[in-house]
Order: C-alpha cells, then structure tokens, then sequence
C-alpha cells in the first residue's frame, strides 16, 4: 500500500532544435532587459519555441522565486510545457511558496505530491480535486493521487470513485498517446488505480472483495509483481495461508529477481507461525538472519559513511551491477530494485536529454548568452544528478531500514515458536502423542517442498501456487 | 509484532510448576536449552530494535530468574542425593552457587529498568521478578514489599495480578498472617481454575479457619476434597482427611470429631487427646483443656482418666493456670489412693508436684515479685500446697515438706503463717531424729518471730527474752549480726534507750568492724537526743566519735559536728530572724567566746558578728570582727563572702576610712588571689583606687606588680593600669609620668591614653633631637592606638598639634616671600608663592584628617590666612614705574590669580563652618568663622588649670 504512483513524464522526443529564431529572439530580449526579470517569461517562451526546455528551467525557476509573479495563463501554459518534458524532480525542489504563485495543473500536482508526502492530505486534495481540467494529460495522475489520498482519509466511497475515474481517464489518454515511453506511464498508472481499487477494499476490511479485485489486474501489468505481496496479505487476512505461501513462491521465480521485499519473508513465517509448523517458521527466521545480517550491518555503515555524496549513489547502480557478484548480495538486490522502478528511469532519462541538450547549445555561435545558457544547464544537469543520488541513497537507507525492522519481527516470530516449545514441555505433553493426518509432511525437507519451482516458473501460472499443507495446530 | 511479544510476556513461569519425577531430568534439560534459546534470540532481538527496549530486558530478567528456579531444583536433587550422614557436613550454600548467580543477574537487570526507565508500562513484571529474587535469597520483607509494587502497577494485567496475588497469598500464610492471605487467595482464585487449585483453596480453607470464618473453611475443605479426586487437579484429599477432625474440634463441634472418629472405627479418647495435644502445641489451651474434658467423659477405665488427667496437668502447666495444675494433681492423687496408678503415670505426678513447688517456691523468693506482693502471697499459697500435697505423697520426707512450707511462707513475709510450720517440721523432725532439722526450724521460728506481720501479743511474749538468750550462747553467731539490730530495734521502740545503747555496745564488740551498722545504731540515739533537746547526752556522744571510740563515716561526723553547731547557733539566728540583732550580736559573740566552740563556730560567728555591725552600721567594730574573720578563713571561704566583704570594704571607703577599706581589701585580696574569684579585679581596682585618691601613685604602682598574677582578666588589669595613667595625665609631674610612661608602656592597649602624658614630657625637653625623638614616639603610639580603634580626643588634639606646628613654620616662611618688580622677577615670586600655598594646603588637609575638632578648625584658619595674606598683597601690589595703562592692564590681569583665591577662601570658610556645625566642635578660633553668631569676643576655654565659680562667683 505504500506506493503511490509518482512519476508521470511525459517525454517529448524533441526533434531537431533548428529554430535559430527563436533562440535569437531569447538572446535580444536577454540582452535588452537582462535585468528585468519579468523579461525571462519571454526569454522562456523563445527558449520553449525552440525546445530548449533544461535551458528555460533556471528562468523560469528564478522568475518564480525572485519576480514579482503575476499569476497569468502564459506562465501556466510555460511550466506545463517544461514540467513535461523535463520532469516534475527539477520543480518539486523548489519551496512550497514559489509554487503557489502559479495555476499550471502541473504545478499543483507537484504541490500536491510535497504535501501528500507530508502526510497532509487534505492539504493535498484542494490543490487537485476539481481543478485540473479532464483533458489535461497530469490528470490520470491526479486522480490515482486524490484516490490513494481519499482512501487514506478512510473516504472509500470517494477514493473508489477517483480510481475508477483515473482508470477511464487513463484508457482514453493511453489510447491518443504519441509515445511508447508515455503509453506505458499512462498503462501503470492505470494499474495502480486497479490495484488502488483492491487496497482500498482491504483498507475497509472487506478482504474477499479485496482477493477479487485483485484479480482484475492482469499479470502483464508492469506493477504485478509487486501487488502480488499485497494480495498474500489479503490471504492471510483471510486465513487462507497456504494460498499466501502460494503467492509468496512465486517471488522465487527469476522473473522476479528486481524484487526486493524483506516483508515477503516475514509474511511467510507467519503463515507457517499461523499453521503451527514450528520447524517451517524457524528455518524462515533462522535462513533470512543468516542470509541478511552481516551484510546488513556492512551496508548500513556504507550507507552512513557516504553521507552526501550523491555523485558516489548516483553512479552506484552502474558500478555495483556491472561487477560479477553474487544474486544474493544485499546492494545489488536493492540497487536491482531501485533502479526497476519506473521513477528511476524517467529521472534517468530526464538526465540524458538534459546533457543532450548541453551539446546542442554548445553548436550555438559564441556570445555571451550561450555561456550564460552553458553554465545554466550545467546546474541543472548536476541538480538533476544529484537528485537520482539522492533517490538512490535514500531508497537504500529506506530498504536497509527495513531489512533491520524485519530482523525484529523475525525474532519476535521465533519467540512464539519457542513459547510454544516451552508450553509444551510445561505442560508434558508427550511427543509420542502428537497425531498428524500424514507422517510424511514431518519428514519432508523444505527442498522439497520448493524442488519443483526451481527453475521451472510457468509465467502463466505465476501466483497461482497454493501450498498444501496441514496445520499442526491443536495437535 | 509487539503484541506477540506481548503475548509470550504474559507467559510467564508457571510457579512450581511440578515436573514428575519420571524423566524430571530431561525435561528440566529440555526447558534449560529453549530458555537458552529464547535468550539468545532477545539478545539477538535487542540488537536490531533501535534505541534500546526495556520489555526485552524485562524479558531477559525472566528469562534469568526462570532459568534460576530450574537450576536451583536441579541443584536440590542433587544435594539430595547425597547420603544424609555425609550431608551435615556440606555447605548447602555450595551447591546453589549456580543458581544464584542467576538470580543475581536477574536482580541487576531490573534494577538497571527501574532506575533507568522510571515510566516503564511493565514495572508489574519487573516488580514481580524481584519480588521471587527477594524471597529465594528469603529476604521475605523485601519480597512482601516488591510483590505489592508488582500489584500495584500490574493491576490492569490479570495474569500478573493473579500470579502476584497467590504469591503474595503464600507468603502471608507462611508468616501466619492469615487476615492479609484471605483477601489475595480470594481474588486469585476468583477466576478460572487450573490444576493449582485445590492447592491453593486447601491454604484458603486453613486462612478461613484461622480467622474463626470455620463454617467457610469446612465448606471450602469439603470441595477441595471433591475436587481432589477430579482429575486434572492436585490431589490434597489426604491433608484435608487429616485436619477435618481437627477443625471440627477446634471450632467447637467435638461431637462431629467423635462421630468422625466412630465412623472411622478409631479410639475416640485417645484420638482426643491427640487433637488436645494439637490443639496445646498451637496454643489453644481452653479448647484443649475442653477437647479432655470430653474425652474423661468417654474414658472407659481409671487408667484411661489417668491418662487423660496427665495431659490436663501437662495442658494447664503450659497454660500456667496453676491453680486447675493443683487441682489435676490432687484430683490425680485422688485416683492413687483410690485405684493406684501406672508406675509411669505416678512418675509424673510427683514430677509435677515436685516441681511445681520448687517453682512456685522459687518464684516467691525471686526479686521479681519483691514489689508484687499479692503476687508473691499466691504463689506462696500454691507452693504451701504442693508441699502439703507432697507432705501426703511423700511420707518419710513430710518434715522436710513442712520445713520447705514454712521456710516459703517466711520468704513471703507471713511470719505469723510460718511459726505454724515451723512448728509442724521441728516436732516431726524430732520424732524422726532429724537434728539438722530440728536447729534449721528453731532459727526459723526465731528469724520469724521478729519480723513485722507478727502479731505485737506474740512479739511482746517472746521477742526480747528468745533474742536475750540467744546471744548469750551466741554472742558471735553469724544470726546474731542480725539479732542485735531486732533488738536494738526492740528496745528503741519501748524508747528504753538505756538498753539501747548497751545492745549498741554489746554489737560493737562482738561485731567491731560493722561501722555503717554501729553508725545507724548512733544516728537513731543521736535523734533521741536531738528530739530530747539533751545537749548534754548529744556533746557526750559527739566526744565519743570525736575520741575515736566509734568510727563513723567522714560525712556523719561532719553531720555531727553541725548538728552540735546548729544547736549552738539555733537560739542565734532565731533571734536574728525575729529582727533581734543586738540579741543575735549576743549569742555570736557567747558562741565565739566558748571554749567548748569549734573553730569552725568561732569562724562563723566572727563573720556573722562582722557582718551583724556591717548593717547597723558600726564601722570600728565592723572593721575590728571583719579582720579577725579574714584572719580565720581560709581563701575558699572568704572567696564564699566575697562580694560581703567587699560591701563592707566599699562602705569603709565610702566613709573615708581608706585604711579599714584598704586592709578589708588587701585581706581579701591577699587570700583569694591563688583562687580563680569573681571579685580579684574589681577588688584590685578598688585598692589602686584608693591608693590614687590619696595620690600614692607608687604604692598604686606597686599593688599592680603585687597582684597582676591574681588570676585577674588582661582588660580589667589594663583598666586599672589606665586609671593611673589618667591620674597622672591630670597632674604635672613629670618624674611620675616619666615613671608611668616606662611601667606601662609594653601594653600596648594603653598607648593611645599615653600621648598626652608623653606630650607633657615633650613639653620639659630642651633638646631638639629629644623632641623630634619624643614626637616620633607620640606619632608610633597615635597610629597604633588608630589601627586599634579607638583614640582618646587629648591624644588626637596633641597630634593635630604637632603637625600645626609645622604648618605654621610653613606660613612663616610662606609670608616671608615678599612681591616685587622687574615684572620677570614679580612672575618667579608670585609662582614661588603659589607653590609654597599648595605645600600649605596638602598639610592643612592632613591635619584634617586626624580628626582633631581644634586641629581642624586651627587647620582652616591657617589656610583662610594664607589665601587671604595672597590676596591682599597681589592687590596691593602697584608695579613702580610704570604708566597707568599699564597698571590697568596689571591690575585687570591680577584679577584672574585673586579671583580663584577668594573663592577658595570662601569654600574654606564654608567647609570650616560645616565642620564646626556638625561636628560640634569647640575651638578658640571658632568666632573666627561664625563671626555672624559671634558675641563679639573670643571664648575661652579653661581646660587645665582654671576653676569653675559657682553661680554666685563664688570660688
């Protein structure tokens, strides 16, 4: 439930910068009020007009934050333009404030995300609910935001209501879309309104609703994957917990390799915890401690030693995946799973276009205002890496904040196995006297129960595992 | 998550849990190896929650105390297992080391949460950990006090209450507060119910009965008993058989007991006795002594009562109900006679009579009782009793037996009682030819007949004749010691004091060396003659003692001597009380002149005599018995009449008889100065005093060398050093002062009163150097007696003097600088003028600051002077030779020197005046500065020589 969707960019493949015009325009009305920065909305519409957009990005965010902004539909209709096509990363580290100065949909979906990321959701809803025209294309991402923001409200009739809206929404924007990369933002985001949907019925409590609306996101969906852990919890909800070890399974395949989850584990002691299979719950907990814990504590005082330094995080993906280490390295894991994530690739991407675009300013003649467009992208092209350093610093510190939290629960796991042990022995209840439907489940070794899986993951059948066994309980 | 944790909290140890003996060691194994496991996993836990979590030390804390209790069970099996012979001589200590250190660490670590997480939601826990810490190292105060702070913050966890209650619950019982255990069994049993609780009800059930809450008990019993042969439950059913019986008798209802035992086909009496005798290890006397009661009923045979009436006997000895003891053994003597009895059973009772005797006896004569008297009368009854009882009993010892009752009957002071037995031993000792006996009875009847409670018909008969004849054939008899005294006694009594005094010297020659005894013999005649008003009787005695015919204490010989005394100054001082002095004087003197008189009377009487014409007054005659008293006291008495004689003294002074206030205070003084006394000082300035005001400045002089050592205070001999340096700072003769000034100049406190008398000195030398010499003295003196304080005004005066002396040398000189021209040589003079006139100020202004009122008026009016002396000369300056443009310019130039000084003047003038005012200062040159107020002439002052007229002028 953790995840809102947050990326939405639309790329634009700019064609080729030729307009010479324009950019000569922007450099006479520099030159002519360089000091007057109510002049930079017209520099920016020059730089706009010639798709010079990581060029606009520092005029317009020092007309924002220095000028005396008038709201007006020309300033509206320039950050709309930019925000697409260089993403909402740049923008959304501006202060709340600048950002008021402004009714450009894109503007408030980013002041939306800075107060939803605070927790203030209502906040969060008046600058979207009903202010964002139908056909403006941020407006699938509105609404998975105002869903996900409604439902946590516990406004589930709304919340339900806003999903099924960003679904339609987003049908009708994948269908007229010019670009594959934006196709398949719209068909996530979509996803994730279909997802959105079932989560908000667990959210109610009403988990077999729940199990079923699951179902209605096909396995194709790029964001399976990851609903399919919240689809076990929905069966251990419901007590069906071979079915959540089904589930769990499947995060053996290899089609899944990107996925790191510590709770996938944690989620499966339980069940076996729930079954009263105490060996099956121990091995769990005793596995992920010996799997996870000298490298955890390695990579937390990694993580700390490196402090800020985002040039190091941001080229770390590349570096760390590139080396021949093994699959159950802990960074490499993270770092596989962070760099997945479609909001990784877009600010990756953003980065490329930007240093792109360096070159091509570079082909300009020389003069003064060149230089001064030189300097501009660098800055924006350096925040922008700094901004996937940080991404992929904080992602780290988030999931190895995780890992440890898991190590709690798993110890707290076995300590019931172990009361349970000890209850036993208290209450002399004799070994020989416990019954179990079929001896051969006590001999079984856990290769095979998971013998089978290896390898050999049907991509159709993939969540449809359903384990078999018996609960000890009350034995 | 946590609320798992939550969870295996509230599984805590189940208390005793009972592991069965089969396979007891592999499961003990097998809980020390998951308890291990479980701490380790806390261990691992604690380090992956962040920041630190006090539930998993609490945790680990439990983990520590359960793995203790294992251990510790493990530890007491095998201590067990040793061979029980080999076992006393093992430290059991030994074989719990392991355990306790667990339960040491235990202990530490709650410690460590209480103090370092003080809002801990879980303190129950903690509390209840070391309250089990606290009672496995049996500290049960401690553990009392930890299990009720377990209640008191777990009180919204039932499992914790509950556990915490049936603990707490356990503990009271165990320490026999049952009040307490009730109320916390009752709430922890008060839901479900486990195997335990049959255990636990079985303790309610006896708390219940404790407390006399019976019928609750028998029922809560009767359902522990069904529920004890349910499965699943503890089985007590033979602890509760066993104590049913028990209950029913204690609480009153034998015959359910009875019936209880008939149902069970047991021996009713025997079973009863058995309960009596439960019921007498507990205390329970009169429900013992009931339950045999009932149990004589049902005795079917003599021997079975016997049996009975033993343990009554043994009930009621426990008891100390002495009197139903008697009775049980009379009633016991009874069956004897009767029926015969058991040799064993006869044992015991002339076990009990036997020593019951000797112990009432004993009890009689204990100091104890000494002040108990009805006590004491009792108990000498009782023991009388069982001697008589004996007497039956025991035939061929009954004298013995009647001796022994008589002895206690005396002991107990019922001499008259006594006589009777007394008689009884002797004539039976007789028949059974028991001399011993026969001698002991007749000292007895002796020693009784002679104490009080003897009837005075039977005293009168034969006290003195059996005394008489007593120590006639036994004169040194150890008795007679106290023979001679009950006749003395008798005799003083009939006032036959001739006798009296011959029974004292019978006594002091068979007992020569019993002088206390010989003393109060002495005493009692003594206050026969005194009453008598026998002066003559009393002196013969007082002889007596005096001679050394009868050696008496020091402090009754002084006794007698006052007596003596105070029979001679009786008549005296009753007349001197009524106001009758010439009597008085009288009868002192007669007392004085009596050869008989001690010196001691004489003493008195001088002083009282002295004294007596002190208050008339007659000074001569006062003068005359003073000097003669002085003469016979020592220092310790005269130091008594100090303040007397120095009354007297005073008003010889006072009088003018400076020789008699002399001699009366040299006297004194004389004697007293080796005695720390109160009037050494006073009396030593009174002498130089009177020395002065016959102007014997020598003699004074003398008297301090004589007496400085009197044991007199350094600022009361300074004190009087000071009036003789006052006298002579008064007068002017100087070969006297020079003396003064070298006797007394090393006390340092007198420097500042020298000055003046060294000022007169200064005043008689010729030679400068011996002056300048004289005035560096004045000055070292001054400035001491400054630092310390206070300086006498002559002395500041004779300072400021000193230094107007030099200022004056420098106006002088100041004035002697006359004004001239060239105009060159009129600015160098003026300069040198100015500069002499600042020089003039700097020392005026330290005159000032000596604080002498005339130093400081003199000190302005010499600065007025010599501002003004400027002035006047610049202003009349006229430069020769020069034009009158000149002399205007001159002139109008001069105005800016003269200006300043005129109002310098005026500020002089204003300061002086203030000074004057405030300080009220009178000074010569007063008038020189309030010329406003002034009478038109200077005011003289006469200090030294002058002589005051009176109002009519005359001299």
């Amino acid at each position: 439930m953790k995840k809102v969707s947050c990326l939405f960019v639309f790329l634009m493949m700019i064609g080729s910068i030729s307009s010479h015009a324009s950019i000569d325009q922007a450099e006479r009305v520099f030159q002519k009020n360089r000091s007057n920065l109510n002049a930079y909305l017209e520099v920016v519409e020059n730089l706009v007009d010639a798709r010079y957009y990581f060029s606009a990005v520092p005029f317009l965010k020092e007309y924002l934050v220095r000028g005396e902004v008038k709201k007006s539909k020309q300033l509206d209709r320039l950050l709309d333009e930019v925000v697409r096509a260089v993403g909402i990363m740049q923008f959304e580290v501006m202060p709340e404030s600048s950002l008021r100065h402004t009714n450009s949909p894109m503007v408030k979906y980013i002041l939306a995300k800075k107060l939803f990321r605070k927790g203030n959701y209502k906040e969060a809803l008046e600058h979207i609910r009903r202010t964002i025209p139908d056909d403006h294309p941020i407006k699938p991402y509105v609404l998975h935001l105002q869903g996900t923001a409604l439902s946590l409200l516990r406004d589930y009739s709304d919340a339900k209501y806003s999903y099924e809206e960003c679904m339609d929404v987003s049908e009708k924007a994948i269908s007229s879309a010019k670009y594959i990369r934006e196709k398949r933002q719209l068909q996530m985001n979509r996803d994730y309104c279909v997802a959105g949907i079932a989560r908000n019925l667990f959210t109610e409590g009403k988990y077999l609703e729940a199990e079923q609306a699951y179902l209605d996101l096909e396995k194709s969906s790029q964001v399976w994957p990851e609903i399919l852990f919240d689809e076990a919890w929905t069966s251990f909800y419901l007590k069906k917990f071979n079915r959540t070890l089904g589930k769990l399974v499947t995060y053996k395949s290899p089609f899944f390799s990107h996925i790191f989850n510590p709770e996938i584990e944690v989620l499966q002691a339980m069940a076996y915890l729930q079954m009263c299979l105490w060996g099956d719950t121990r091995k769990v907990v005793d596995d992920f401690y010996n799997k996870y814990e000298s490298q955890s504590e390695k990579l937390y005082s990694y993580i700390n030693n490196k402090g800020n330094d985002f040039k190091l995080f941001f080229s770390l993906p590349e570096l760390t995946l590139k080396r021949n280490i093994s699959d159950d390295n802990l960074l490499k894991m993270m770092l596989q799973s962070l760099t997945y994530d479609p909001a990784y690739l877009e600010m990756r991407d953003a980065y490329e276009r930007g240093r792109r675009e360096i070159d091509y300013v570079k082909k300009l003649k020389r003069s003064r205002f060149r230089s001064i467009l030189v300097n501009n992208l660098n800055d924006v092209v350096i925040l922008q890496r700094d901004l996937i350093g940080s991404y992929i610093k904080k992602g780290l510190s988030t999931l190895s904040y995780r890992v440890e939290q898991t190590f709690a629960h798993m110890s707290y796991i076995k300590l019931e196995v172990i009361r349970n042990k000890k209850d036993q022995i208290y209450n002399a209840v004799p070994n020989t006297e416990r019954t179990r439907g079929d001896i051969q489940y006590l001999e079984r070794s856990d290769k095979q129960y998971f013998w089978t899986f290896n390898g050999e993951f049907w991509a159709d059948e993939l969540g449809d595992y359903v384990f078999a066994l018996r609960s000890e309980c009350g034995i | 998550m946590r609320h798992i944790f939550n969870l295996i909290l509230l599984f805590v140890f189940v208390c005793n849990i009972a592991i069965a003996d089969e396979g007891v060691e592999d499961r003990r194994k097998a809980l020390l190896s998951v308890i291990d496991e479980e701490y380790r996993e806390i261990s691992r836990l604690s380090k992956k929650v962040v920041g630190k979590d006090p539930t998993l030390l609490l945790r680990m804390a439990e983990l520590m105390l359960e793995k203790a209790r294992l251990i510790k069970d493990a530890e007491l099996a095998d201590y067990l297992r040793i061979n029980p012979s080999e076992r006393g001589g093992i430290n059991k200590n030994q074989y719990h080391q392991k355990s306790r250190s667990y339960f040491s660490n235990a202990q530490k670590i709650c410690a460590h949460l209480l103090n370092t997480y003080r809002n801990f939601d879980n303190k129950g826990d903690v509390y209840y950990v070391m309250g089990y810490n606290a009672k496995e190292f049996n500290d049960r105060k401690k553990a009392i006090t930890y299990f009720q702070q377990a209640l008191k913050y777990g009180a919204r966890k039932p499992e914790l209450r509950r556990r915490t209650q049936l603990v707490l619950a356990e503990m009271y019982y165990v320490d026999g507060n049952y009040k307490k255990a009730i109320p916390m069994y009752e709430q922890a049993l008060g839901g479900k119910r486990d195997k335990w609780w049959t255990k636990d009800s079985y303790n309610l059930a006896w708390c219940y009965f404790r407390v006399n809450r019976t019928q609750k008990s028998i029922s809560l019993m009767k359902e522990v008993l069904t529920y004890s042969k349910t499965p699943g439950y503890i089985d007590v059913s033979k602890q509760v058989e066993r104590d049913m019986p028990y209950i029913y008798t204690e609480s009153g209802n034998v015959s359910e007991s009875i019936q209880y035992f008939k149902n069970k086909n047991a021996d009713v009496t025997s079973n009863l006795i058995k309960i009596a005798q439960h019921l007498k290890a507990r205390g329970k006397y009169d429900k013992a002594i009931a339950t045999l009661a009932t149990a004589k009923n049902s005795a079917s045979s003599p021997d079975e009562k016997a049996d009975v009436v033993v343990e009554e006997l043994k009930t009621y000895e426990k008891k100390g109900d002495y009197k139903n003891h008697l009775r049980a053994c009379q009633e016991l003597a009874d069956l004897k006679k009767n029926n015969g009895l058991k040799k064993e059973i006869d044992d015991v009772l002339m076990y009990h009579v036997q020593s019951m005797a000797a112990k009432t006896q004993r009890e009689v004569t204990s100091s104890q009782t000494a002040n108990k008297l009805q006590r004491r009368k009792v108990m000498a009854n009782l023991s009388v009793a069982y001697f008589a009882l004996l007497s039956d009993l025991d035939l061929s010892k009954s004298h013995l037996h009647d001796f022994h009752a008589a002895e206690t009957l005396f002991a107990a002071g019922e001499f008259q009682r006594s006589l009777e037995y007394y008689q009884k031993a002797e004539s039976k000792a007789k028949e059974r030819n028991d001399s011993k006996i026969v001698a002991l009875a007749q000292q007895g009847i002796l020693a009784a007949v002679g104490n009080s409670g003897v009837s005075k018909q039977t005293k009168d008969k034969y006290l003195v004749e059996i005394y008489e004849d007593y120590l006639k054939s036994n004169p040194n008899s150890k008795k007679s010691y106290k023979m001679y005294q009950h006749l003395f006694s008798a005799y003083y009594d009939r006032t036959d004091i001739p006798n009296a005094e011959r029974t004292l010297l019978t006594f002091k020659k068979a007992w020569p060396t019993a002088h206390s005894v010989q003393e109060a013999m002495l005493a009692k005649i003594m206050d026969y003659y005194k009453k008598q008003n026998d002066r003559e009787n009393i002196r013969s005695w007082v002889a007596r003692i005096g001679n050394g015919e009868f050696k008496v204490s020091p402090q009754y010989a002084k006794k007698v001597n006052l007596l003596m005394m105070t029979m001679q100054f009786e008549g005296t001082e009753k007349a001197l009380s009524k106001g009758d002095k010439v009597y008085a004087l009288k009868g002192y003197v007669d007392i004085y002149r009596d050869k008989n008189s001690s010196d001691e009377a004489r003493k008195n009487a001088a002083y009282n005599i002295a004294y007596l014409f002190y208050q008339l007054p007659n000074l001569d005659k006062m003068g005359q018995w003073s000097i003669r008293s002085l003469e016979m006291m020592d220092g310790e008495d005269i130091k008594k009449f100090q303040n007397s004689f120095l009354a007297m003294a005073t008003l010889a002074h006072d009088k003018r008889k400076e020789q008699l206030a002399h001699d009366i205070h040299y006297n004194v003084l004389s004697k007293t100065c080796s005695l720390k006394a109160a009037y050494n000082g006073d009396l030593l300035r009174n002498i130089v005093i009177i020395q002065l005001s016959q102007n014997k400045v020598d003699e004074a002089i003398n008297y301090i060398s004589k007496f400085d050592n009197c044991n007199i205070a350094a600022d009361t001999l300074s004190d009087v050093k000071l009036k003789i340096v006052q006298h002579v700072s008064e007068g002017k003769r100087y070969s006297v002062i020079q003396e003064v000034v070298d006797k007394f100049s090393n006390d340092k406190s007198l420097w500042g009163h020298m000055i003046e008398p060294l000022f007169t000195l200064r005043g008689e030398l010729t030679s400068s150097s011996e002056k300048q010499e004289m005035e560096n003295r004045i000055y070292a003196y001054f400035n001491h007696a400054k630092s310390s304080g206070e300086v006498p005004v002559g002395a500041l005066n004779v300072v400021a003097h000193l230094k107007l002396i030099r200022l004056e040398q420098m106006i002088s000189g100041f004035t002697s600088i006359k004004l001239a021209f060239p105009e060159k040589t009129y600015s160098a003079l003026l300069g040198q003028k100015l500069n002499e006139l600042n020089n003039i100020t700097t020392k005026a202004l330290e005159i000032l600051t000596t604080g002498s009122g005339k130093g400081i008026v003199a000190s302005y009016k010499a600065l007025v002077e010599s501002y003004q002396q400027l002035i006047d000369e610049v202003k009349n300056f006229i430069p020769p030779n020069t034009d009158n443009d000149y002399l205007a310019s001159f002139k109008n130039g001069m105005l800016k020197v003269t200006g300043p000084l005129e109002s310098k003047v005026a500020e002089f003038r204003r300061e002086a005046n203030k000074h004057i005012v405030q300080s009220e200062i009178l000074s010569d040159y007063n008038r020189f500065f309030m010329k406003a107020n002034s009478p038109g002439f200077n005011v003289m002052y006469f200090p030294d020589d002058a002589v005051i007229m009176d109002r009519g002028g005359v001299r």
